[in-house]
């Protein structure tokens, strides 16, 4: 038996050298709160409040919701040591200097999306998405989209848009043809995306209006924001015009302390600033907006918007027409029809999947619903002749569609059958809410697969299975002594 | 080569993997009802002869076929940056080193003992041991892609109804892992006393 130990022995240096290995082989994740990518944020639920009403012409809704701090400047530049410097709007979870805009936003279903009604957000959700663990880069979806996809990533996309062979499937890489997906549209087959940003749409009175199928598309090119970059200066485009508002530039220590507020100078756009001067004497600590605002063109401009933060709370109102005319990008809102909604919020200077959402919600038009859009006469609307809805809305984390539609998810045969909704299993209240947050925060753990945890449990399989080979070995050779 | 590769792999593996499980049963199972030592030429004998060298070659084959098994599956099925980046294939490797260890433990352990393994019980029981979480290994790890993408394998329904996670393969606490390790340094440090004359 001694060279069979010699055997083990050798067998066994080469499985503890794999073993140790296994830490970095799982991806050398930390504890998920220290790393960036898993931040959590310490209040997984929250509540939303949403009216509606309409008069025929126009849509209107007004939405409130608790936040303990604003955030209406989404990204700067900063001078700072002889040169302009980005800040903000950097990383995953929220902006390490709270430079991110809170955003409302919304997606309906005109009842042609599958799944939507059920489980609302989710059918967007995928593996792969920006800012998932498992973001796929730019090299990978460009090598398996080729040139004919516009973009480096793959943002909301619907299951329909995806060439799979049953209706939950939606394979990232096999994307419907063209002419295939403008048929989805034309069939109503896409979610109408209202997209309200507090500091890149809101300023000037705009929200985002965009559309979700293939993509996240925009309903048209030129959207409330450009970038204020002159890359062959490496400096700003434009200014503050200091004869409108006062100064040239906002300063860094005051944008930090919190003393730059909704009225005073904090956005860029035509009535207030003026080409940049490079010969002005700057200082370190001046800070000139990255984004130059402006009213957006055609039917990305659909939605007007008025929203303001105070006393801890944001209220914002929007109002688009009924029927803008573009039937593949916007869905008009019919009186006695019925829709399904779903909201997200994103605050804490956080962006990409940090936020929170709410189930799907039925929406009336002017017939009784879970949301009832009374009918007002006029232009505005006296919201006092109705309720709010007191919207759970709560951290997702990282549930994507894949994994709801997986026998992971005990509830996936419901959901593939399209027949079950979240609320019928996880509840629609507040508690339920929290209860569901937690749960997919679990769930967001487990997500990072098995990091150091999970080599160390495989360092120790592996060792006490190499234990007790060796010592069943040694024990029946001493029996047979 | 593509994924089907791997599809096919991965069948033919778990198909071995399942018949030394099988043959293992059969001289585990043989041995007790066997009276006295098997008599030569005696149709007892030749099940168990059979048996335990069809264990051990499948066993052997199987780890080989895992090694392909393995290699199909980190570059003919999804982009690397997707298996490093997902908890699936995170948890899939995990559960196929175990496979692998366990297995190749069982093999080491037959080749060392031979045919006398199944005289010692302490062998036979460790090796039943090793042959079990190396069988429910391969089944979990066989399974992981495939549930996935939705192409589960055939007891798809008995690890449901045992509510098995397979996202959760190696997530017990550190603690556990801790003690695993002091318990496996306890056995390899282990000298049994010799017996009396």
């Amino acid at each position: 038996m001694t060279n069979g130990f010699r055997s083990i022995r050798c067998l066994a240096s080469g499985l503890l050298l794999t073993a140790l290995a296994a830490p970095p082989l799982f991806g050398a994740q930390q504890e998920p709160d220290s790393v960036p990518d898993v931040w959590i944020p310490t209040d997984l639920s929250s509540t939303l409040r949403v009216k509606a009403a309409f008069n025929g012409a126009e849509i209107v809704w007004r939405f409130e919701w608790p936040a303990a701090s604003a955030h209406f400047v989404h990204d700067v530049l900063l001078y700072d040591g002889g040169s302009w410097v980005a800040r903000g709007d950097e990383g995953g979870g929220p902006d390490p200097d709270g430079l991110r805009e809170d955003r409302i936003s919304f997606m309906i279903d005109a009842g042609e999306v599958p799944g939507f009604a059920n489980q609302g957000c989710y059918v967007t959700c995928h593996a792969g998405l920006p800012s998932m663990a498992d973001e796929l880069g730019a090299d990978t979806v460009r090598q398996a989209l080729g040139e004919a996809w516009a973009h480096s990533d793959l943002a909301k996309y619907l299951a329909s848009s995806r060439i799979g062979d049953r209706w939950w499937e939606a394979p990232w890489d096999r994307v419907r043809p063209p002419s295939e997906l403008e048929a989805l549209a034309r069939s109503g087959v896409f979610l109408d995306l209202w997209h309200w940003r507090a500091g890149r749409s809101n300023p000037v009175g705009f929200s985002d209006d965009q559309y979700v199928l293939e993509y996240r598309n925009n309903d048209g090119p030129s959207g409330p924001y450009s970038t204020n970059w002159d890359a062959a200066e490496s400096r700003p485009l434009m200014m503050f015009d200091s004869v409108v508002v006062g100064v040239h530039a906002l300063r860094w220590d005051r944008l930090m302390a919190g003393e730059v507020t909704q009225d005073g100078p904090h956005f860029l756009a035509s009535d207030r600033m003026v080409p940049f001067d490079p010969d002005r004497p700057w200082e370190d600590g001046d800070v000139i907006p990255r984004r130059i605002l402006r009213v957006p063109e055609g039917d990305r401009g659909d939605i007007r918007a008025e929203g303001r933060w105070e006393s801890g709370t944001w209220t914002v109102q929007l109002r688009r027409a009924m029927d803008t005319g573009q039937a593949t990008t916007d869905h008009s809102f019919l009186e006695g029809r019925t829709y399904h909604v779903a909201f997200a919020i994103h605050s804490e200077a956080t962006s990409g999947r940090w936020h929170r959402i709410s189930l799907p919600v039925h929406l009336g038009i002017g017939t009784p619903a879970e949301l009832t859009a009374f009918r007002f006469e006029g232009d505005t609307p006296d919201w006092d002749e109705a309720e709010w809805l007191s919207l759970p809305i709560y951290y997702p984390a990282q549930v994507t569609w894949e994994w709801l539609t997986s026998d992971a998810h005990p509830g996936a045969p419901g959901v593939r059958a399209d027949d079950r909704s979240c609320q019928s299993c996880h509840g629609a209240d507040a508690p339920s809410a929290l209860k569901l947050a937690q749960a997919s925060v679990y769930q967001e753990r487990r997500l990072q697969g098995p990091g150091v945890e999970g080599g160390l449990a495989l360092f120790s399989v592996v060792l006490l299975l190499l234990g007790g080979t060796v010592a069943s070995l040694r024990t029946a050779n001493r029996g047979r002594d | 080569m593509d994924g089907l590769f791997h599809t096919v792999l991965a069948g033919a593996n778990i198909g071995v993997f399942s018949l030394a499980a099988a043959a293992f049963l059969v001289r585990l199972v043989i041995v007790p009802f066997l009276p006295g030592p098997p008599v030569e030429g005696s149709g007892e004998k030749r099940w168990a002869a059979g048996s335990d060298q069809v264990a051990y070659a499948a066993a052997a084959v199987g780890l080989f076929l895992a090694v392909l098994t393995g290699l199909t599956g980190a570059f003919a099925t999804w982009p690397m940056e997707a298996i490093r980046g997902t908890i699936l294939a995170r948890n899939k490797i995990g559960v196929t080193a175990t496979l692998l260890a366990a297995w190749g433990m069982f093999v080491i352990l037959r080749r060392q003992a031979g045919p006398a393994l199944w005289e010692s019980g302490v062998l036979r029981g460790w090796s039943a041991f090793l042959v079990a979480v190396g069988f429910g290994a391969t089944i979990l790890a066989g399974s992981m892609g495939g549930s996935a993408s939705l192409k589960g394998t055939i007891v798809e329904p008995a690890l449901q109804a045992l509510d098995v996670n397979r996202f959760q393969a190696l997530s017990w606490p550190p603690a556990v892992s801790v003690l695993l390790i002091l318990v496996a340094l306890a056995l390899l440090l282990y000298r049994p006393g010799r017996t009396a004359p």
